[in-house]
């Protein structure tokens, strides 16, 4: 298992030494011309992130996980006031009310608060192995405990997320938390029904769409209709196009380190949410597939390590994290690839963008927590390790 | 059991992350391997720009190195009206005046507008030509006022943004096109007009953008085109969104090569003093047109050419198209008298007759092939001289019929009638000279005296420097040499010989009897001069009108040249339809051949052969000393 960690830590290294280039490569152009020639103003501000969400990794991997468990209430409803409060005090940049602007620095809730729902779901899940006395069954196939408690939680965060608006997030959130609840051993047929309805309805909205042309005066229909049909690719779809384009052009062997054609304005929001396809331009398939296995290798060796908790908390938590880290890449990836309609996502490591950047450390540094904290343990080997001890609940 | 479950849907999900990982690996490798080239395309579609670098227009520049046609370097001053909102009339008031526009037409131009491009889109325009070709001292006195624009508000107290829209209005709403366009200037303004042509516009197409170019379309502008236009660069470069070069990555960068310099034989000097004496002969006379020809029979250069009504080739479009024309050599005439030095010249190179043979002059009234000729004075017997110089209409008959149909024409087209003189100026025409057999019976007697054929003044001109040159007919030159713009001789263009039509001996004697021309015994006593002998002939024809001879319209010439036994300058000088005080070529044209040959023998100092003790003998003063190649040596 130290391999795993091991490959965890390079993974979590290379993609960040990696992205601190790549960025530098990207924003240039744009922080030359908007921040009067100072070229690498994007670049030094990433790396005070980086540093900041280092050491609040650091310190996390070294606390006890396990403290967590007692803070996860209070976690979720600071994110829930900060969500909130958005609604009163925060500025909106691009139509969204996403960020709180303290001066130079911004912050995202909606960051935190993925990681506070997170927790807090691990919390509940924990308590919902429990068996109470007499029954055969864990609470969590009950319908409270195992689906709907959860689920009214996620929703909570998840309406006020989307309020902002900021629905890839709350996509985001709902498929996190139905992972988990699916992980945790909840009732394959509730789940079921829910994700079957879910799936009906968008069945539905689209046979609405397509079938009797409703709801086509919506801006979000609009966009999934353009995407759909890939008509006006170079107009209305343009930032998907130009990442196309990148791609594209980059080729197998890439243009070079720095010579991306698209980065020069071409392609909006180049170094945040659309770096990926300008590092298939500079540095082509070999380095754009290299990240892709990375980032895969990372979630693996995560989930692996997850696995091998002390206890069921640190389990979930660990799953938790990783899903969300990886689901996050996935869309993003899928976006830029233009695989899925437009949804504003930041890709992990890479991307500008303090909160995300901080806020992927310190989930890192949780699951680096709870690797160590499972090795610590007595060795049991094994990757069902965590799985099999018995008392688990007990100790709870 | 419940353990069992979870770490079985661990593994599952475990996979379907991967699954997702690898679907996305594959759609990279479609977009990178499958998708390269097309979307490679599409990049370069959105960076590459190409920029044409015109080159500079080669100067005309007359023997002496005087410019006779430049270019200077101009803008393009344009708009954009996105940046000028609603402030047209503000913008129109500052720059209209100093670009000579009207007030109100500007606002209209700069007001913006929405259009549908080709994929349907709404665009609004944001490049509008307010004017071309504007001098860079205007174009900065327009920056100026432009920056210096107030809207009679106080600015200071507007939100950032609306300072910002000021700002940017002030600096950046009127701008000029990134390159230099250029404006053909012709200092002299009318000087040398036909000879040098005048250029135009053209809109071509090239590799599907449409572009301007500047053309020679008439005069040596249009002939040397290609000498003067040189070679376009180019630059294949990338640019930004926002239409800004990023000059690392240039790729091809190729200077424009700029065109050649031409230097003509003409001297502007001797240009200007047969323009202004033909200025001052059209306000005497009031002709349809007066035209003059300078050439050097000795090479066939030509020193100065000039016709009258004439235009400004910096303004071609003001003139009407007669005013452009350079009538000697587009218009063809019946010559007249001046016809009979070709005739006789030949006739004494064949030995029919010679210059002391007596004709018998029928004392005006000659009955030949059922047609009467007629003299404008009644002679008795008169010698061949004397026939050239009183310009007997009937001895110059019998001599042609003397000669015999066969070698008048064989000397009509030896002295290089009915074909083009080869002159390198666009609109020459030929003359019309008609084959023997198409000949009634009364021809020979009317070719003599220049009828029944018609002719060029240029030919006419080359004919008589001809016989000047020892019987050596000569290809008029224009062009002396092209050079780069440093100034080194790229190309040299030597005198060519077409042939020698009479012998030197014939020449001499021809010579004699023109030089009696220009005395009190010959028709043009007017045109002799105190320090030089001339020889010449005078012509008067009657002009055809819908194929009949008129009395009151005339074309009257003379062509001469001097010193008359060392000829460095062949003068013509030709009248069509002088309408006031008098229309004789002795009377109209001599006098202004006059005032040309002395002002520019002076002027050369061509050595006087009279009027003075000649303590030397005489040496030709050359303009220059070059060899003298043959007609198929080297040809425009």
């Amino acid at each position: 298992m130290n391999r795993v960690a091991v490959l965890f830590g390079l993974c979590i290294l290379a993609l960040l030494t990696f992205g601190i280039i790549m960025l530098a490569s990207t924003s240039a152009f744009g922080a030359w011309h908007t921040r009067g020639g100072d070229t690498f103003f994007f670049t030094r501000r990433q790396a005070v992130w980086m540093g900041l969400g280092l050491a609040v990794g650091g310190l996390l991997a070294w606390l006890d996980y396990r403290q967590l468990r007692k803070l996860a209430w209070a976690l979720f409803i600071l994110a829930a006031l900060l969500l909130a409060g958005l609604l009163i005090f925060g500025t909106p940049i691009n139509g969204a009310v996403r960020w709180y602007v303290l001066g130079p620095v911004r912050f995202q809730p909606s960051e935190f608060a993925k990681y506070a729902l997170v927790i807090l779901l691990a919390r509940w899940l924990e308590k919902a192995q429990r068996r109470p006395k007499g029954a055969e069954e864990p609470r969590m196939r009950h319908w409270w405990w195992g689906v709907w408690g959860p689920l009214s939680l996620a929703g909570g965060l998840g309406l006020l997320i989307l309020k902002e608006p900021d629905l890839g997030t709350t996509l985001l959130l709902g498929m996190v938390t139905l992972v988990l609840l699916w992980l945790a051993g909840a009732s394959g047929r509730w789940l079921g029904v829910i994700v079957g309805a879910g799936m009906a309805a968008m069945a539905a909205f689209l046979v609405a769409i397509f079938q009797y042309e409703m709801f086509q005066d919506s801006y979000q229909v609009q966009r999934i209709l353009r995407w759909w049909y890939e008509d006006d690719l170079e107009g209305s779809n343009y930032q998907q196009w130009i990442a196309m384009v990148a791609l594209g052009a980059g080729g197998v062997e890439g243009v070079g380190l720095g010579n991306s054609r698209m980065k020069l304005a071409y392609l909006p929001e180049a170094h945040t949410d659309f770096i990926f396809p300008i590092i298939g331009e500079d540095l082509g398939l070999v380095a754009s597939l290299a990240v892709v296995v990375v980032f895969c290798l990372l979630v693996v060796s995560g989930f692996l390590l997850s696995a091998r908790a002390p206890d069921s908390f640190g389990r979930y938590l660990g799953c938790g994290i990783m899903t969300t880290i990886g689901l996050q890449t996935m869309i993003n990836l899928a976006v830029v690839t233009n695989a899925i309609p437009n949804k504003g996502m930041p890709l992990p490591f890479i991307s500008y963008g303090g909160s995300n950047l901080v806020m992927t450390l310190a989930a890192l540094g949780i699951v680096l927590n709870i690797a160590r904290q499972g090795l610590a343990g007595a060795d049991r080997g094994g990757l069902k390790a965590g799985f099999l001890t018995e008392g688990e609940e007990a100790r709870n | 059991m419940a353990k069992q479950l979870q770490f079985r849907r661990l593994l599952l999900a475990v996979v379907a992350m991967v699954l997702g990982f690898a679907g996305l690996g594959f759609r990279l490798v479609q977009l990178q391997v499958l998708r390269h080239e097309e979307l490679t395309d599409r990049a370069r579609e959105n960076t590459q720009i190409k920029v044409l670098m015109e080159p500079r227009r080669g100067d005309i520049l007359d023997r002496k190195g005087n410019l006779l046609a430049t270019s200077v370097f101009v803008k393009t001053v344009c708009a954009d009206p996105v940046l000028i909102g609603s402030r047209q009339t503000e913008v129109a008031r500052a720059v209209a005046p100093l670009l000579g526009l009207d007030e109100t037409e500007l606002a209209q131009r700069i007001m913006p507008r929405l259009r549908q491009n080709e994929k349907g889109a709404w665009v609004t325009n944001r490049y509008v030509v307010l004017k071309r070709k504007v001098s860079s001292e205007t174009w900065e006195k327009v920056r100026v006022a432009m920056k210096s624009l107030t809207f009679g508000v106080d600015e200071s107290s507007l939100p950032k943004s609306q300072r910002r829209f000021y700002q940017t209005l002030r600096e950046k709403a009127v701008f000029t096109d990134p390159l230099d366009d250029q404006l053909r200037v012709y200092p002299g303004q009318t000087l040398a007009a036909h000879v040098l042509g005048y250029v135009g516009m053209t809109e071509r197409e090239l590799n599907g953008s449409r572009i301007l170019e500047t053309s020679g379309k008439d005069g040596l502008e249009l002939t040397l085109n290609s000498k003067l236009s040189g070679v376009r660069g180019w630059r294949l470069t990338e640019a930004d969104r926002q239409r800004r070069e990023i000059v690392s990555f240039r790729d091809q960068d190729v200077e424009p090569r700029d065109g050649l310099n031409v230097v003509l034989t003409l001297d502007s000097v001797i240009q200007h003093i047969v323009e202004s004496a033909l200025a001052e002969a059209m306000e005497r006379h009031a002709p349809v047109s007066v035209s003059a020809i300078v050439v050097r029979p000795r090479t066939g250069e030509i020193l100065a050419m000039a016709t009258l009504p004439t235009f400004d080739p910096n303004r071609p479009g003001d003139a009407p198209a007669e005013a452009r024309r350079n009538r000697v050599i587009t218009d063809v005439v019946e010559p007249g008298s001046t016809f009979k030095a070709v005739v006789v010249s030949g006739a004494l190179n064949d030995g029919v007759v010679r210059l002391s043979d007596v004709f018998d002059c029928e004392h005006g009234r000659f009955y030949y092939g059922g047609r009467a000729l007629h003299d404008h004075d009644s002679y008795g017997l008169l010698s061949v001289a004397n026939i050239i110089a009183k310009s007997s209409n009937i001895g110059a008959a019998k001599i042609g019929i003397r000669m015999g149909e066969k070698r008048v024409y064989d000397y009509i087209l030896g002295f290089g009638f009915g074909v083009r003189t080869g002159i390198p100026l666009p609109g020459e025409v030929g003359g019309i000279v008609h084959p023997v057999n198409k000949w009634s019976k009364v021809t020979i007697a009317q070719l003599p005296m220049g009828h029944g054929l018609a002719v060029t003044q240029l030919q006419m001109t080359m004919a008589i420097a001809a016989i000047a040159n020892g019987g050596w007919l000569m290809r008029p030159m224009l062009v002396d040499r092209l050079e780069d713009p440093d100034h080194h001789v790229v190309a040299r263009y030597s005198p060519q010989r077409v042939r020698q039509v009479i012998s030197e001996e014939a020449a001499r004697t021809m010579i004699e009897a023109l030089k009696l021309v220009a005395t009190t015994n010959g028709t043009a006593p007017k045109a002799a001069l105190e320090h030089y002998t001339v020889a010449g002939k005078t012509g008067t024809a009657q002009k055809v009108v819908n194929g009949v001879y008129v009395r009151d319209k005339h074309y009257s010439s003379f062509i001469g040249f001097l010193p008359a036994d060392n000829p460095e300058l062949c003068i013509s000088v030709s009248f069509d339809e002088p309408s006031r005080h008098g229309y004789y070529g002795g009377v109209v044209p001599a006098p202004v051949f006059r005032q040309i040959a002395e002002r520019a023998a002076n002027y050369l100092n061509i050595r006087p052969d009279r009027g003075e003790e000649l303590t030397v003998p005489s040496e030709p003063v050359s303009l220059d000393d070059r060899p003298v190649g043959t007609a198929s040596a080297r040809s425009l």
